[in-house]
């Protein structure tokens, strides 16, 4: 083995990291510059798309703390592509956002091919604290601060669990690998719950959702799309290296539980919100809810990679949609309820994404959201679980009283005398991006086959 | 590839309408495709009378992982609704030809059309529900848009109200799925393997009652109609013709196609619940239709009023019961299609559709009077007309089922005179009323009236010759029975 190969599993996260060393560098040199511009989201999409390449070339690299397994390799490309929708629509990243943006991605690299709890831990702590500074960072004013400041005490919370956890399991098991654990002791099973917490903490799930809502709504709407995505799918992978430590009571009760009230919790929340990011935000909770469930199936299934494909599937097409139905609200101005009567009037095509984006977030056909949604139910059936899936059942019509309300809103219901909120946003890159969230939502509604093929690719 | 082209052409058709670049280009577009999708299905039934066996002209594409294949068949009860939705589709269009449309009405109507071309054509489960629920979408924009005054409640109530049947629905498939599994280790969505093993176990009769449920939301069946006089009342009447005349026989279809067969057992034990809730359709929907004010939505009771018969007839569960229900489907679309029109041609005129604002109709329209009279007469069951044999042949399949029950499901037979007359009195021959005196009220256009001689044919043809519908979809009928 040449040294080279050696660093074959770190090479995802060597590319985030070139980048984010390009980025430092420079933004120490030009100090003059301080506005952004295309450049250092030039460079931190190459590092993304290096990333993405190293990922998809590596065949099953292996080292003592980083494991790039398929799963490793899926996220990856997950990961890669929000950053990519983000920049994107962003258009132009200061250095220090762009340096910023490179960390947290590294940070996510780290997670999704850690083999080991430690470096686990490294990944979630370095994807988050980027996050929250680009939360005050993209939008400087007192509420995002505010925001920044929950969310980053609501982290380190979450990190104290994860730590806690982590000697509880290492008391317990003498062990910090990431494989299942062949004793199992009461010392183990508390350090599998308090991961497992952290891990639902980053994912906003019920009971650890307060801080979601407002920090969805204070950062910046483009910055929103990709915790959305990014952070939610790393939290969610995270949640399944856990529990594939051998979870026992945790996985049988709480979570099925927890999955219950987070969907059930978030979309009634949902439905009462005017703020639409902040309505966006809590859906995303809900949508949380049905990923824990879709988890849950996984394990009870046994846990064989290629059965996370549902979940890949589910994160992927959601991705899509989320990230979507946030740039979209962003590119056509609107930003609470009242804004949208007319919207269909005034920008046709914007109202007709939208309305898609929408539509497959809540899970009709012929959208991606249903084929997601379709697979969730079926994987709790096959769990043996009827009820759960009579809960996702149950939850997604809650949903759609809320996203078939604001299709309603912006393209039956009178428009006022004259156009309310921000006035559409013009940039090229932000409309491309809805453009192409919106395609790839109504593409994936006619393909069930893509779940066979990502089995394929899990195994 | 033949099936195909019946659900691809309007699809691909739909965005092509919408884009155009003029009012004029989308309607013309519109039109031709949608003469071109009937002319197509009526030649399908060369192609389809040359094969053999119960599914005919079947086409799938690769077998796919767990069953999830594309698998179009159609038999002769999914022919003959291919056909009834082309020609109403088509109706549809031209007798709204001269509204002044936005292109995505006519893009609207054509996917309407294709969803329900693929509900009916379908052989997978999975394609099934796909194109069950996509063809929400279109109706709740041609309700929401392009309705009448309360259009917009009437479009949220449509949507959320059916989509709660299509997830009861949807939970109930894959529990038919999870159930065939069970039984079998074998996973799959293809309609034909599932149904023809009988699925049962301890969760059978909670599948059993989702899947019905779901389907019955959309016949509707009492009292699971609530959604449907809004609808019906505040949609154009184009929609109206599509929402009653093709969009509930997807409930009906689905009870054919897939509850009736997958369940044997459990549907001969449903029997009195099932027909018992036809029967209360029948009588409720009547009941209620003879005390409405509004002529639309008077039409809209018949129809809960009238699917009653087919849901009669199917859990009668013998072969005239179940042929009746076939032809009632085919026979409600053409006579319910016809009544709304001519509502949407009055009210379009006077912008008026209560009972008693009009009378003395029969004088300054006569053509009207004698159209409405006549496909009344079609929809209340005269013998002759096309009504009448659906009807009666799914009352006589109940009979031998259960003869109480037809004895009070005949009782709706009576009180279908009982609001059609009156209701063509008040209009047509009562006192003239304020909204009989406006000059806009003149008699049937020359378009308008070629729309319904072209309905006119079918309503006398299948009500003195239902023979070559009823050797249609004999065989359907008879697999149907036996099981």
């Amino acid at each position: 083995m040449t040294p080279l190969s050696e660093l074959q599993p770190a090479l995802p996260a060597l590319s985030h990291a070139a980048a984010l060393t390009a980025l430092c560098a420079a933004a120490a040199v030009c100090r003059r510059a301080k506005g952004p511009s295309v450049l250092p989201a030039a460079v931190s999409a190459a590092g993304c798309l290096a990333a993405a390449w190293a990922a998809a070339a590596a065949s099953s690299a292996q080292g003592p703390l980083l494991d790039l397994d398929p799963a490793a390799r899926l996220w990856q490309l997950l990961f890669g592509a929000a950053a990519l929708l983000f920049i994107a629509a962003r258009g132009a990243l200061t250095w220090r956002a762009a340096a910023l943006l490179s960390g947290s991605l590294c940070g996510m690299s780290l997670l999704a091919g850690a083999r080991n709890l430690f470096m686990l831990f490294l990944g979630l702590e370095m994807m988050s604290l980027p996050v929250y500074l680009l939360i005050h960072g993209l939008r400087p004013d007192k509420r995002s601060l505010e925001a920044a400041l929950k969310y980053f005490f609501t982290g380190a919370l979450a990190a104290g669990f994860f730590l806690f956890g982590l000697a509880a399991y290492y008391a317990g098991t003498g062990s910090m690998t990431i494989a299942r654990s062949p004793e199992a002791s009461p010392a183990a099973a508390l350090g599998v719950a308090l991961m497992a917490a952290a891990a639902l903490f980053k994912l906003g799930a019920f009971p650890f959702m307060f801080w979601l809502p407002d920090a969805y709504e204070a950062a910046e709407t483009e910055l929103t799309a990709f915790m959305a995505t990014a952070v939610k799918a790393a939290a969610v992978l995270m949640l399944m290296r856990v529990l594939s430590l051998g979870a026992g009571a945790v996985e049988t009760l709480a979570l099925p539980t927890l999955a219950v009230l987070t969907m059930t919790f978030g979309n009634i929340m949902a439905l009462r919100q005017k703020d639409l990011q902040r309505l966006l935000a809590w859906s995303s909770v809900a949508h949380a809810g049905y990923l824990v469930a879709a988890v849950w199936a996984w394990r009870r299934l046994g846990g064989p990679p290629h059965a996370a494909a549902t979940v890949y599937l589910y994160l992927g097409l959601y991705l899509a949609a989320s990230a979507g139905a946030f740039l979209a609200l962003r590119a056509s101005g609107a930003r609470t309820r009242e804004d949208l009567p007319g919207l269909a009037e005034r920008a046709p095509l914007a109202a007709v994404l939208l309305v898609v984006l929408l539509l497959s977030l809540g899970g009709v056909p012929p959208t991606g959201g249903f084929t997601a949604k379709f697979f969730v139910l079926w994987d709790l059936w096959r769990a043996g679980s009827p009820l759960l899936a009579a809960a996702v059942a149950f939850n997604s019509l809650v949903g759609l009283g809320y996203y078939v309300g604001l299709v309603r809103a912006m393209t039956l219901d009178a428009a006022p005398a004259e156009p309310r909120g921000e006035g559409a946003c013009p940039r090229l890159g932000l409309r491309a991006a809805v453009i192409v969230c919106a395609g790839l939502s109504l593409l994936t509604g006619v393909m069930p086959g893509l779940r066979a093929g990502l089995e394929g690719l899990l195994k | 590839m033949l099936l195909t082209g019946l659900w691809a052409l309007p699809m691909l058709t739909a965005p092509l309408v919408w884009a155009a670049p003029s009012r004029r280009a989308a309607r013309l577009l519109a039109l031709a495709a949608s003469s071109a999708v009937l002319l197509y299905s009526i030649w399908l039934w060369g192609p389809f009378s040359a094969e053999e066996g119960l599914l005919r002209l079947h086409e799938s594409g690769a077998p796919g992982a767990y069953g999830l294949r594309y698998h179009l068949a159609v038999d002769g009860v999914s022919l003959s609704l291919c056909w009834l939705t082309a020609f109403l589709s088509l109706v549809s269009i031209v007798a709204t030809w001269s509204d002044e449309r936005p292109n995505a009405y006519w893009a609207a109507f054509l996917a309407l059309e294709a969803a329900l071309m693929g509900v009916f054509l379908m052989q997978n489960l999975f394609w099934f529900y796909v194109f069950w629920d996509a063809a929400l979408i279109p109706m709740f924009f041609i309700i929401g848009l392009w309705g009448s005054g309360n259009r917009r409640r009437a479009a949220f109530k449509f949507i959320l109200y059916t989509f709660v049947g299509g997830l009861t629905l949807l939970l109930g498939l894959v529990g038919l799925v999870a159930l065939h599994h069970q039984a079998t280790g074998a996973w799959t969505w293809e309609i034909p393997e599932l149904t023809r093993a009988t699925a049962s176990g301890p969760w059978a009769p909670y599948v059993f009652l989702a899947i019905a449920a779901g389907f019955a939301v959309k016949v509707p069946v009492f009292p699971l109609h609530n959604w449907l006089p809004d609808a019906h009342t505040e949609a154009p009447a184009a929609g109206s013709v599509m929402l009653a005349g093709a969009m509930l026989k997807m409930g009906v279809y689905g009870l054919m196609r897939i509850l009736v067969p997958a369940f044997p057992a459990l549907s001969a034990a449903a029997l009195p619940w099932a027909a018992g809730l036809g029967v209360a359709s029948i009588l409720y929907g009547a009941l209620c239709a003879m005390a409405q004010k509004d002529l639309k939505r008077l039409i809209a009771f018949t129809s809960v009023s009238h699917m009653g018969f087919c849901i009669v007839g199917i859990f009668s569960l013998t072969p005239e019961g179940l042929s009746g229900a076939a032809l009632q489907m085919i026979n409600h679309g053409l006579s319910t299609g016809g009544l709304f029109l001519l509502v949407g041609f009055l009210y379009e005129r006077a912008h008026a559709r209560g009972l008693d604002d009009f009378g003395g109709l029969a004088q300054s329209a006569p053509w009207f009077a004698f159209f409405f009279a006549f496909v009344m007469l079609s929809s209340i069951g005269l013998p002759g007309l096309n009504g009448f044999v659906g009807e009666a042949l799914s009352l006589y399949g109940l009979l031998r089922a259960s003869p109480p029950l037809a004895a009070a499901a005949s009782l709706g037979a009576v009180l279908a005179a009982a609001y059609g007359l009156p209701s063509f009195q008040r209009v047509f021959w009562a006192p003239p009323g304020p909204a009989s005196r406006s000059p806009l009220v003149r008699d049937l256009t020359f378009r308008e009236q070629a729309v319904l001689w072209t309905l006119a044919v079918p309503i006398v043809g299948l009500g003195l010759f239902p023979k070559p519908l009823l050797d249609l979809v004999a065989p359907a009928v008879q697999s149907l029975a036996q099981r």
